[in-house]
C-alpha cells in the first residue's frame, strides 16, 4: 500500500524569465509504514516539496494523493483538507515551538483541535505523547526556553504525532541538533515507524543519515527526482552518476582526504537554478556526459525522465542500465525486502 | 497559561525614575478609586456666597461660578478623565490590534488592501481624526471617547501589523497552520501573546496621550458635557476667567500634567527595561567570578619544551566573560611546522573561542589568560601591540563558516582581497590586484581575471569560500584556522573545499588548525585531533587511534553516535543522555561525569589531568578505555529515555 504519492509535483516561484522551477515535476512514493529519505543539496528542491506536501507551499501542477485519493487544492494552489493526515516537524526547534505556550498546552492544542475534550482526557494524552517521545511528562509545564534543542525536537515531534496523523514529514529535523542529541531523534524515528506504523518523509542533506534511517530513499538534483529505490540497493549500486558523485563526498572517518578520489562534479560551478542546463539538468558537470563523451549529445537534448520507469531505481540518466524486465523486477523486490 | 514574563514589575522598582512614574501612576489611580466618594459631596455643594473666588483660606484653589470647591472637584474629576482616557486607549487597541495582525492571516490580495487602509488611517492628523469622528459620533463623553480611539486605532493597527509580520514568518506560525489551527486562535494564541510586549508599553504611552487629547476635547467643547465634568471640562470654564483669578486653572492643569506625565514615564521605563532585558546576562549569576584551580603541572611528554620552532605553543589558556562565564578552560594546543591539528567538539565547547582568541579576536568583554603564548617562538605577551598586530596579521590566517558574512558586499573581490596586502605587505594597487588574481587562481577559481571584477553575491556559496581562502593566501601565512570552513556547503563542494586546505598545506607548508563539529571531516584532514567538552581538552589523539581506540568515554560515544556509511542499520544509535554542563559550571569533578556510565565517585569530585597515556595520545579521563567503542551497551539503556530537565 502506498500512503503517499505525488504525481507530476511542480512548484514555481514568480514568473516570467526569472520564474524558478523550485520542484519539477516529482513522482514520489512513500509506502505505507516506512521511512523514505529524500536527499539533495541546497537549492535541490527537497524542503519545498516538502512544504507543498503539506500545504504551505502553492502547487503549481501535479496532484498530490493519500490512500490514492487526490487531494483537494485550493484556490491558491495550496493543498488542502488533509490537516490531520500529514504532519510535519521542522528544522529548527528554536523557532517551530511558540515561546509563550507551555509544553503542555502546545501538544494540547494540537491534541484538541476540531473536537471536545475534557482538560483531564487532555492532559492524560498529553502525557502519553510526551512518554511516546521519551520525555518526562513534567515538562509538560515547562517553557520551550527552559528546554535543550534535543528536548525541543522531540515536543516538536510530540505536537505533529497529537493528531495522529498517516504521514510525518520530518524536514532537516537532526541538522540544528548537536551530534550526541541526533542520533536519539533518529532512533526515535525509527522506533515510532514500528510502534505507530506511520510513515515518514526525512529529508536531509546528509547521505549518512538518511542511509540509517529510510528504508527508501530518493534523490533530488536541481528541482528534478533523479533516481528513488530501496536504500540499500541504491548505496549500493547507485545508478545515476549524481548519487555516485555524492556517495562518493560523504565524509569518511580516517580515511584521509588525499586518498579520496576527486569529485567528479568538481570541474563547474553548479548551475543557476532559474536557468537551469537543458535536456539533463547534470549534462555541464556529469562525468558520463557530454563534457566526457562528445558523442552523448542525448543528455543535451533530451529529458532523461522520459523511460525512467523502465531503468533500475527509476534513474533519470539515459545512460544507466535499463532493469531487465523479466528478472529484473524479481530482483526489486528481493531488495525491498532486504531493506526492511 | 501564556504570557507570564512579558512584564516583570520588580525589575522596574530598580531604576529611580521607574518607581517616580510607578508612584505618579498609583497615585492618580488611587485618587480615582478613592476621589468621588470621600469628595463628591463636598465639590458638588453650590456655595452662593463664594461664587467666582480666588484663593481663599477656605478654597485654597479658588471656586468655580456656582461657588463650588475646585480643589475638591479637582480631586473627583480624576475618575472620569482617567476613565475615559483609559477606555479610549483600550478601545483604539482593541480595534486596531486585530485589524493590523490581519493582514497576516488573510489572503495576499484582501491583506495588501487592509495594509493600505491603514496607512491611509495612518497618514491623517491624529487630533483632527479625534475631532471629526468625536462631531459626528455627537457632543459629550461618549463621542470624544470614540474619537479618540478612531484616532489612535491606526497606530496600534500598524504596529501590530509590522510585528505581526515578523512573527508570522516563525516556523511555529506554519507548524500551526499545518495542525489546521483556526485564524482566529492562530491570532489569539500564537501571534499576539509573542507581539504584546511592545503593544502593552504603546497602550501605555496612549493612556498619557489620550489623557491629554480628552482635554483638547472638552477645551474645544467636544469633549464631557455639563454637568459631568472632566479636568479639561474645568480647565475649559477656568480659561474664561484666567486672567482676573489664574488660580482656578492651576488645579486641572496640574493634575493633566501629573497624571499625563506618569503614564508617559511609566511606559517609557517598561520599555527601557524590556529593551535592556533582551540579550541580557542570564539572570542568577553567582555573586563572586569563578576562580578556577590553576595547577601548575609538569608535562612530561612533551619535547622542545622552549617552544622554539613550533608554530603554536598555548599553554594553560583560560577565556572567562564577566559575571562568572568561563567557556573555555586550561586549553593547551601545539601545533608543529607543516601540521593540522583538529579541534572537534559540539556546540559550546568553547572550540572556536579558543581559535579566537589565539589570533586575538575574543570579544573586548572576555578576558584571557595563559600560562605561555608563543606563536613562532615569539611570546606575544612581551610583544608590544604593534609588533603583535603585524606578527598575526601577516602569519594568521582565518577561515570562517559563513563567507557570506565576512566578505563586505559593497567591494569587489579584488578590492578586497588587494586590501590586504596593500596594509600589511605596502604593495601598490596594481600589485595587489596581480597578486589577487594570482591566489584566485591557485585557489582553483575559473578565470580568476573576470570572477576578481564579481561581487560576493555573484558567487556560489563554494566560490565564497574558495575566495575567503584565498584571501588568507594574500599574505604569505604560516598557520591557517579554519572555523568549521565546510558546514555551510553542500558535501560535494565540502569535498573540494577539504582538498583545496590540504593542498595549500603541502605547496605552502603552512600549518593549519581546523574547527569542526564533524568528526570525520576532521578525521580526513587532520594529522592530529584536539576533543573538547565543556571548554575543556578532554582527549588528544592522531587519526589512526581515533578510529580504532579512543580512550576517553566521551569520544567514544561521539564517535558510535553518529551515523556512517558503514553504521550498522539493525542497531540503535548510541546516544549520549542528559545534557552538557554550561560554562558556569563550577562543580569540582570532571565535566562529562554527569552523563558517563563509567563515572565513579572520584569523577564527580575531583578533576581528571590531561595526562599521556602512550605517545601522543593524552586524554583527561580515571577510567580510560573503559567503554567499548563501538559497542556503547553501556549507553543504550539510559539513552532511550532523555534526562529531566537540566
Amino acid at each position: 500500500m502506498t500512503a503517499l504519492e505525488t504525481r507530476g509535483l511542480t512548484v514555481r516561484f514568480g514568473r516570467g524569465h526569472s520564474a524558478l522551477v523550485a520542484v519539477d515535476g516529482a513522482d514520489l512514493t512513500v509506502p505505507e509504514q516506512s521511512i523514505v529519505g529524500l536527499v539533495g543539496e541546497s537549492g535541490s528542491g527537497k524542503s519545498t516539496l516538502a512544504k507543498a506536501i503539506v500545504g504551505l507551499v502553492p502547487i503549481a501542477g501535479g496532484e498530490m494523493l493519500l490512500d490514492g485519493v487526490a487531494a483537494r487544492r485550493r484556490r491558491t494552489g495550496h493543498v488542502g483538507g488533509l490537516k490531520r493526515r500529514v504532519q510535519m516537524v521542522f528544522q529548527d526547534p528554536f523557532s517551530s515551538l511558540n515561546p509563550r505556550m507551555t509544553v503542555g498546552a502546545a501538544i494540547g492544542e494540537a491534541a484538541g483541535t476540531g473536537r471536545r475534550a475534557s482538560r483531564a482526557v487532555r492532559a492524560s494524552e498529553v502525557e502519553e505523547l510526551l512518554e511516546l517521545v521519551h520525555l518526562d511528562p513534567a515538562v509538560m509545564r515547562e517553557l520551550p526556553s527552559r528546554l535543550s534543542g534535543g528536548q525541543r525536537q522531540r515536543v516538536a515531534l510530540a505536537r505533529a504525532l497529537a493528531v495522529r496523523p498517516e504521514v510525518l514529514i520530518a524536514d532537516e529535523i537532526t541538522s540544528a541538533l548537536d551530534v550526541s542529541v541526533q542520533s536519539a531523534i533518529l532512533n526515535l524515528l525509527r522506533d515510532l515507524r514500528d510502534r505507530l506504523g506511520i510513515s515518514i518523509l526525512f529529508v536531509s542533506h546528509n547521505l549518512a543519515t538518511v542511509r540509517y534511517v529510510s528504508d527508501q530513499l530518493a534523490v533530488m538534483y536541481l528541482g528534478r527526482l533523479v533516481e528513488a529505490g530501496p536504500t540499500q540497493a541504491v548505496v549500493a549500486e547507485p545508478q545515476h552518476p549524481y548519487t555516485r558523485s555524492l556517495l562518493a563526498a560523504v565524509p569518511r572517518l580516517g580515511v584521509s582526504i588525499r586518498d579520496v578520489a576527486t569529485g567528479t562534479l568538481d570541474a563547474v560551478e553548479p548551475p543557476d537554478p532559474r536557468h537551469p542546463p537543458s535536456g539533463c539538468h547534470l549534462h555541464p558537470r556529469c562525468p558520463v556526459g557530454p563534457m566526457v563523451d562528445a558523442t552523448r549529445q542525448i543528455c543535451i537534448e533530451s529529458d532523461p525522465r522520459e523511460g525512467a520507469d523502465a531503468r533500475l531505481h527509476r534513474a533519470a540518466c539515459h545512460f544507466a542500465p535499463t532493469a531487465p524486465s523479466s528478472d529484473g523486477t524479481a530482483r526489486y523486490e528481493l531488495t525491498e525486502k532486504e531493506a526492511r | 497559561m501564556t504570557g507570564r514574563r512579558f512584564l516583570r514589575w520588580p525589575d522596574l522598582f530598580r531604576s529611580p525614575v521607574g518607581v517616580v512614574a510607578a508612584l505618579m501612576v498609583g497615585s492618580v489611580l488611587v485618587l480615582a478609586l478613592i476621589g468621588p466618594p470621600i469628595w463628591g459631596h463636598a465639590a458638588a455643594k453650590i456655595d452662593i456666597s463664594a461664587v467666582s473666588q480666588g484663593s481663599t483660606a477656605a478654597h485654597p484653589l479658588g471656586t468655580d461660578v456656582l461657588g463650588r470647591d475646585i480643589l475638591h472637584r479637582t480631586l473627583v474629576a480624576a475618575r472620569l478623565s482617567v476613565f475615559l482616557a483609559v477606555l479610549a486607549s483600550l478601545l483604539g487597541a482593541g480595534v486596531g490590534i486585530p485589524i493590523g495582525v490581519l493582514p497576516s492571516l488573510v489572503g495576499r490580495r484582501l491583506g495588501r488592501l487592509i495594509t493600505s487602509a491603514i496607512n491611509l488611517a495612518v497618514a491623517f492628523p491624529t487630533l483632527l481624526l479625534a475631532i471629526f469622528v468625536a462631531s459626528i459620533v455627537g457632543l459629550g463623553a461618549r463621542g470624544a471617547v470614540i474619537g479618540i480611539a478612531a484616532a489612535v486605532a491606526p497606530y496600534f493597527a500598524r504596529l501590530s501589523q509590522t510585528l505581526g509580520a515578523s512573527v508570522a514568518g516563525a516556523d511555529y506560525i506554519a507548524a500551526a497552520r499545518v495542525l489546521g489551527i483556526g485564524r482566529w486562535r492562530l491570532m489569539g494564541r500564537h501571534m499576539l501573546p509573542n507581539v504584546a510586549e511592545p503593544l502593552l508599553l504603546t497602550l501605555m504611552l496612549t493612556m498619557g496621550d489620550a489623557l491629554l487629547a480628552l482635554a483638547g476635547l472638552s477645551l474645544l467643547g467636544v469633549g464631557v458635557q455639563p454637568p459631568s465634568y472632566d479636568w479639561g471640562g474645568m480647565l475649559t470654564e477656568g480659561i474664561q476667567r484666567i486672567y482676573v483669578t489664574p488660580i482656578v486653572v492651576v488645579g486641572p492643569a496640574v493634575a493633566i500634567i501629573f497624571a499625563a506625565l506618569g503614564f508617559n514615564l511609566l511606559g517609557e521605563s517598561l520599555a527601557r527595561r524590556a529593551a535592556r532585558r533582551e540579550g541580557a546576562l542570564p539572570r542568577h549569576l553567582p555573586a563572586t567570578p569563578v576562580v578556577l584551580p590553576v595547577e601548575h603541572h609538569e608535562r612530561v611528554d612533551e619535547p622542545g619544551d622552549d617552544g622554539h620552532g613550533t608554530v603554536l605553543d598555548v599553554r594553560g589558556l583560560t577565556v572567562a566573560f564577566p559575571g562568572g562565564s568561563v567557556p573555555v578552560r586550561d586549553v593547551s594546543i601545539r601545533v608543529e611546522p607543516g601540521e593540522i591539528v583538529g579541534i572537534v567538539g559540539e556546540s559550546g565547547s568553547g572550540k572556536s573561542l579558543t581559535a579566537m582568541a589565539i589570533a586575538e579576536l575574543l570579544p573586548a568583554r572576555a578576558q584571557a589568560t595563559s600560562e605561555r603564548r608563543l606563536l613562532f617562538g615569539q611570546d606575544l605577551a612581551s610583544l608590544g601591540n604593534t609588533g603583535r598586530r603585524r606578527l598575526l596579521g601577516r602569519s594568521l590566517a582565518i577561515v570562517y563558516q559563513d563567507p557570506m558574512a565576512s566578505l563586505n558586499p559593497a567591494l569587489r573581490i579584488d578590492r578586497q582581497l588587494g586590501e590586504v596586502a596593500e596594509v600589511h605587505e605596502g604593495l601598490s594597487r596594481r600589485e595587489a590586484r596581480k597578486r589577487s588574481v594570482e591566489r584566485l587562481r591557485s585557489v582553483r577559481i575559473g578565470s580568476p581575471e573576470r570572477r576578481a571584477r564579481n561581487y560576493p553575491h555573484e558567487l556560489s556559496g563554494g566560490m565564497r569560500q574558495r575566495v575567503m581562502i584565498a584571501m588568507g593566501l594574500m599574505g604569505t601565512p604560516q598557520l591557517i584556522i579554519a572555523d568549521e570552513p565546510t558546514t555551510a556547503l553542500d558535501v560535494t563542494v565540502q569535498q573540494q573545499i577539504l582538498k583545496l586546505l590540504d593542498d595549500i598545506g603541502t605547496s605552502t607548508g603552512a600549518a593549519a588548525i581546523l574547527i569542526s563539529h564533524d568528526i570525520a571531516v576532521v578525521s580526513q584532514l587532520c594529522q592530529r585531533v584536539l576533543v573538547m567538552y565543556a571548554g575543556r581538552v578532554v582527549e588528544e589523539l592522531d587519526i589512526p587511534t581515533l578510529v580504532r581506540q579512543p580512550a576517553h568515554p566521551y569520544t567514544a560515544a561521539l564517535l558510535a553516535s553518529v551515523p556512517t556509511m558503514e553504521s550498522d542499520r539493525e542497531r540503535p544509535l548510541v546516544s549520549i543522555p542528559g545534557r552538557a554542563v554550561g560554562p558556569f559550571d563550577q562543580s569540582p569533578g570532571c565535566p562529562f561525569a554527569p552523563r558517563c556510565p563509567a563515572a565513579s565517585a572520584r569523577c564527580r569530585d575531583e578533576l581528571p589531568e590531561l595526562t599521556p597515556l602512550e605517545s601522543g595520545h593524552r586524554v583527561a579521563c580515571w577510567h580510560p578505555n573503559s567503554v567499548v567503542p563501538h559497542d556503547g551497551s553501556a549507553w543504550r539503556d539510559e539513552s532511550m529515555r532523555e534526562d529531566a530537565l537540566a
